[in-house]
């Protein structure tokens, strides 16, 4: 799509404490995102994708040892502290959080929370910043700005606070925007006010977008490839369609049969065996070993590695198969074995959310 | 959108107030009775006491008829409040003046002591600041020092500080109040760091606690990751949504001090409040105890009610009296 | 040092009742805040250290005459202030009484106050608080005005004025310190015990015909007695501090008795003289039982806390 990565994480990979006691978390993960692209990262809870978000901010647990690289626009995050650490936060990334509640300062105005960052992290002035947030409010669709920054956080509901929240995010024109589960604390209906804010936002803008999320449809909602993470690796990743209909990872095929949408009325929903892992539980060899309908020998033994998938039927679109990849021993023997029963085309779901 | 507008917020307040204040006329009326019925109770005929032994039966009486104590209790209790309300706390029995023209020379210097210690107690929010962002050699040291400074009585901090500063280095004098303001600040350093030492521990602790829950918060993370500098972000997150529960404490400590005076202003010869209180007791000068025994009441109820309407103050979501989810 | 002073984490630690106003929020979640402090000492070396001090208090309190080498109200003027020697191991007073006998002697005088304020508070306050909680309505009502009726007070306030009508000893102070410590245990009482009384195994019992009053005894208290018995391990530590104040002030236990607020007093003139074991020694005895008795005691409610669900 473009030339420039606003984020590349390069086999990222996290362990909490040392020797014996070490607690791995990440393990070998890469991710990119290109400007003006949104990217799904998703997974079940202890996947590690929060934490991968995370480390685009420099915001990795106290005592995490780090191998690996996490660049942002250029810049390399791994190991930056001090005031440059602050300059990236402050302009190159922006990040928008589950719970809008919890992330704002709940006794102070929401003016004040909306202009800290230009003003502590551009040195803008206070009547410059409010100018910015005001444009920004409106942006997003709030209603009388002005009054708005002048009350507290208890007085907007979840979806208000939410866009705020987002609002803030966008005011120092960040290179990348992080989204971890941004709807998840919300209603329904609200939800679909913050991913329509969001998709327009995308539209309007050349900000690359990280959205973190255990929710598939979503992602497919807005996303344009999607990274599946499983116990701390990534397992497979595709353009959102070719994913949606032609996974190449068990994992990835197990969620799909899993998650109830609307255009698929008549399939099966099918639970995924067992419970999510982390890295640390996880058995090893491939970590979804332990869960998948399609386990065989071998796959306790080695950790799979993410390989590009070969496409040996030409189906027309070869340029999005080169772009897939899947962490799986067999993928190349299972194939059409992962296809999901019913076809769920991403743009039928789109259309309903945005 | 908004819960509620300010007109209503500020009638909120106004009633709040209001109830605090009615409760604490109806505090001070049991309080006042309970003091008089007490005294009222002991034994010894308060006449006698004011007299000596070799009065005469006349002048006795004589006595019993200017402070009517012949009259029922209720009587006597009614006249009292009168009294009170007045600003008569009737006549000291050891100084043989009223109890007024006693008490006013010495609330200067207790109200300087009280001042200067309440000031230095405040360290204890540093402190306790110091310890939350400074995990390791800082915040232990900090808690072993604070958990002892708490279980220091101001008279055991009293008799170190005269050992060390007054005695063996001399460099404060030990006891008095002295002329001059630059020989008063002298005098009452130690008196003043002796009552606060066990309150700067506690509220250090009370500081750290809440400090340390707030940095653990979501809005604070999300402040650092906004790039905001991290002292702005103690200052201006942690620290800040952590008041509450420091005021209410620091304000609860305060209010306090005005007890333990009687025992530095005894330990250090100052011829305050608190001083007179416990020699009052000693001479069972009763009508001085009443008066002071009310005055430290309405001190503390008063304190009481300041916290809670501060402690709405600096936190929105508290609706004064109510509590908004 | 007052009561109301030194409970401040007791006071927020409990629930607050009706009425008390806009601080109710922050008093509750202090709860956790001051529990968290202990985090450190809980269960640790300190917890243990503590708990072997108290202990060993109590047994030096018991064994007294056993342990002290001489009679501590011995006078010896010919040893007035003397140094620490071989026949007085801490040195000797200002009357040349051994100063190591009286400390230990005075053991059961600092002991014996602040058990019985903390006997007498425990058990009041959990009648009140209990009585408060399960009657409910106007009962509950009265009690709450009652208790915020002593909040008032400062404790050593309320001492003070108790020793001005009926003359300093033993049992003035000890008597009116329990009355202003008990507003602490009711409080906490009556929060613990509304707590136990909407889970459901009350109701079981009520529809299985047992008695309020058996319930109430039998399966509520129990379950409250821990946080209680943590609380009164804290107000021992300050009991021991606010009565060891007024025998200082000469309002509580009277000279000749071996008392160690009353040692502190008597030993202060001697400091002027650059003597300054006399008063420094039982200082320091009341620093380090109050120290114990606090992290004993916040060690226990810290348990308490980690064990409930």
């Amino acid at each position: 799509m473009t030339d420039i990565s606003v984020l590349e994480i390069d086999r990222l990979t996290v362990s909490l404490g040392s020797g014996r006691a070490a607690r791995p978390i990440l393990d070998e993960v890469t991710v990119r995102v290109d400007t003006g692209e949104v990217v799904g990262l998703v997974g079940e809870s202890g996947s590690g994708k929060s934490v991968t978000c995370r480390a685009a901010l420099g915001l990795l647990p106290r005592g995490a040892r780090v191998n690996g690289s996490v660049r942002v626009a250029g810049t390399e995050v791994v190991g930056l502290r001090g005031s440059g650490l602050r300059a990236l936060r402050s302009r190159q990334v922006a990040m928008i959080y589950q719970d809008p509640r919890a992330c704002v300062n709940p006794v102070r105005r929401i003016g004040d929370f909306l202009t800290e960052g230009l003003r502590t992290g551009l040195g803008m002035s206070a009547a410059q910043a409010q100018e910015r947030i005001i444009e920004l409010l409106e942006l997003v669709g709030i209603r009388d700005p002005r009054a708005a920054m002048r009350q507290f956080p208890h007085e907007f509901s979840g979806g208000m606070l939410q866009r705020m929240v987002i609002a803030a995010a966008l005011a120092p024109e960040p290179a990348l925007l992080l989204a971890d589960e941004p709807t998840t604390a919300l209603d329904v209906t609200t939800q679909a006010e913050v991913i329509a804010v969001l998709t327009a936002l995308r539209a309007s803008r050349g900000t690359g977008m990280l959205f973190v999320t255990h929710d598939l449809e979503l992602a497919s909602a807005i996303c344009d490839r999607i990274y599946v993470m499983y116990a701390g690796r990534v397992v497979e990743h595709a353009p959102v369609r070719r994913l949606f209909t032609r996974p190449r990872h068990p994992y990835t095929a197990a969620l799909l049969m899993s998650t109830p949408t609307l255009a698929s009325t008549n399939a099966r929903l099918v639970a995924i065996e067992g419970r999510p892992v982390g890295l640390a539980e996880a058995p090893p060899g491939c970590s979804f070993a332990g869960r998948c309908v399609h386990v065989r020998d071998g796959c306790r033994d080695t950790v799979p590695p993410l390989r590009p998938v070969l496409e040996r039927v030409s189906t027309g679109d070869a340029l999005e198969a080169a772009t897939q990849s899947a962490a799986c021993l067999f993928e190349g023997e299972l194939g059409d074995l992962l296809a999901p029963r019913s076809v769920v085309v991403p743009d039928a779901v789109s259309g309903c959310v945005g | 959108m908004a819960a509620s507008g300010p007109a209503l917020g500020t009638r909120a307040a106004v009633l709040f107030v209001g109830r605090r204040l009615a409760s604490l006329v109806l505090t001070l009326l049991a309080t006042s009775f309970l003091v008089f019925g007490a005294v009222h109770l002991t034994p010894g005929d308060p006449a006698r006491a004011m007299l000596g032994p070799h009065a005469t039966p006349a002048a006795i009486a004589a006595i019993h008829a200017q402070y009517h104590l012949d009259d029922p209790f209720l009587v006597q209790y009614a006249h009292w409040l009168g009294g009170l309300s007045r600003g008569d706390f009737g006549r000291s029995i050891q100084f043989r003046q009223d109890v007024t023209s006693v008490l006013a020379p010495r609330i200067a210097v207790t109200g300087e002591l009280v001042a200067y210690a309440a000031a230095l107690t405040m360290l204890g929010v540093l402190l306790g600041v110091a310890a939350a962002v400074r995990p390791g050699v800082v915040d232990t040291g900090i808690v072993v020092s604070t958990t002892v400074a708490t279980a220091m009585p101001s008279f055991v901090v009293a008799i170190l500080l005269v050992a060390i500063f007054g005695v063996k280095l001399g460099w404060l004098p030990v006891v008095g109040v002295g002329d001059g303001p630059v020989s008063r600040l002298a005098h009452l350093t130690m008196p003043a760091v002796a009552l606060a030492v066990s309150l700067v521990g506690l509220l250090a602790r009370v500081t750290r606690a809440g400090v340390l829950d707030q940095l653990g918060r979501e809005h604070v993370e999300v402040a650092r990751a906004r790039g905001v500098p991290w002292l702005r972000v103690v200052r201006r997150h942690a620290l800040r949504n952590a008041l509450g529960p420091i005021l209410t404490v620091g304000g609860t400590l305060v209010a306090g001090i005005l007890v333990t005076t009687s025992i530095v202003e005894t330990a250090f010869g100052i011829h305050g409040l608190g001083e007179l209180l416990v020699k009052s007791v000693a001479q069972k000068d009763l009508p001085v105890v009443q008066a002071l025994a009310l005055l430290t009441v309405v001190v503390f109820v008063v304190m009481n009610l300041v916290i809670d309407v501060v402690a709405a103050l600096v936190d929105p979501r508290v609706a004064l009296g109510v509590r908004v989810a | 040092m007052t009561a109301s002073v030194l409970h401040v984490g007791a006071d927020v630690a409990t629930e607050t009742g009706p009425g008390t106003g806009a601080t109710a929020t922050t008093r509750r979640s202090l709860r956790a805040v001051l529990l968290g402090w202990t985090g450190s000492v809980r269960g640790g070396p300190l917890f243990w250290l503590s708990t072997v001090v108290l202990l060993l208090t109590v047994v030096v309190a018991v064994l007294a005459p056993l342990l002290a080498p001489q009679d501590p109200d011995a006078l010896d003027l010919g040893a007035a202030l003397a140094g620490p020697s071989r026949a007085h191991l801490l040195g000797a007073d200002q009357s040349g009484r051994d100063l190591l006998s009286r400390l230990i002697f005075g053991t059961r005088t600092s002991l014996i106050g602040p058990l019985g304020v903390v006997v007498l508070s425990t058990v009041g306050g959990v009648v009140i608080g209990l009585v408060a909680a399960w009657c409910g309505g106007w009962v509950d009502a009265c009690l709450s005005r009652v208790v915020e009726l002593i909040f008032a007070f400062p404790g050593l306030l309320l001492a003070i004025i108790v020793v001005a009508v009926v003359g300093p000893g033993v049992w003035a102070p000890m008597l009116a310190m329990a009355v202003a410590y008990t507003p602490y245990v009711s409080r906490l009482v009556r929060s613990v015990v509304l707590q136990e009384m909407s889970r459901p195994y009350v109701d079981a019992y009520r529809v299985q015909g047992f008695s309020g009053v058996l319930i109430a005894t039998r399966h509520v208290l129990p379950n409250a007695l821990p946080v209680v018995l943590a609380q009164s391990t804290v107000n021992f530590g300050y009991a021991l501090m606010d009565l060891a104040a007024l025998s200082y002030l000469g309002l509580g236990v009277q000279p000749p008795m071996a008392d160690w607020g009353a040692m502190i007093s008597s030993g202060q003139t001697a400091i002027l003289q650059e003597s300054y074991l006399p008063s420094l020694v039982p200082g320091v005895a009341i620093v380090v039982v109050v120290v114990a008795f606090n992290i004993v005691g916040e060690g226990l409610s810290a348990r308490i806390v980690r064990r409930s669900p």
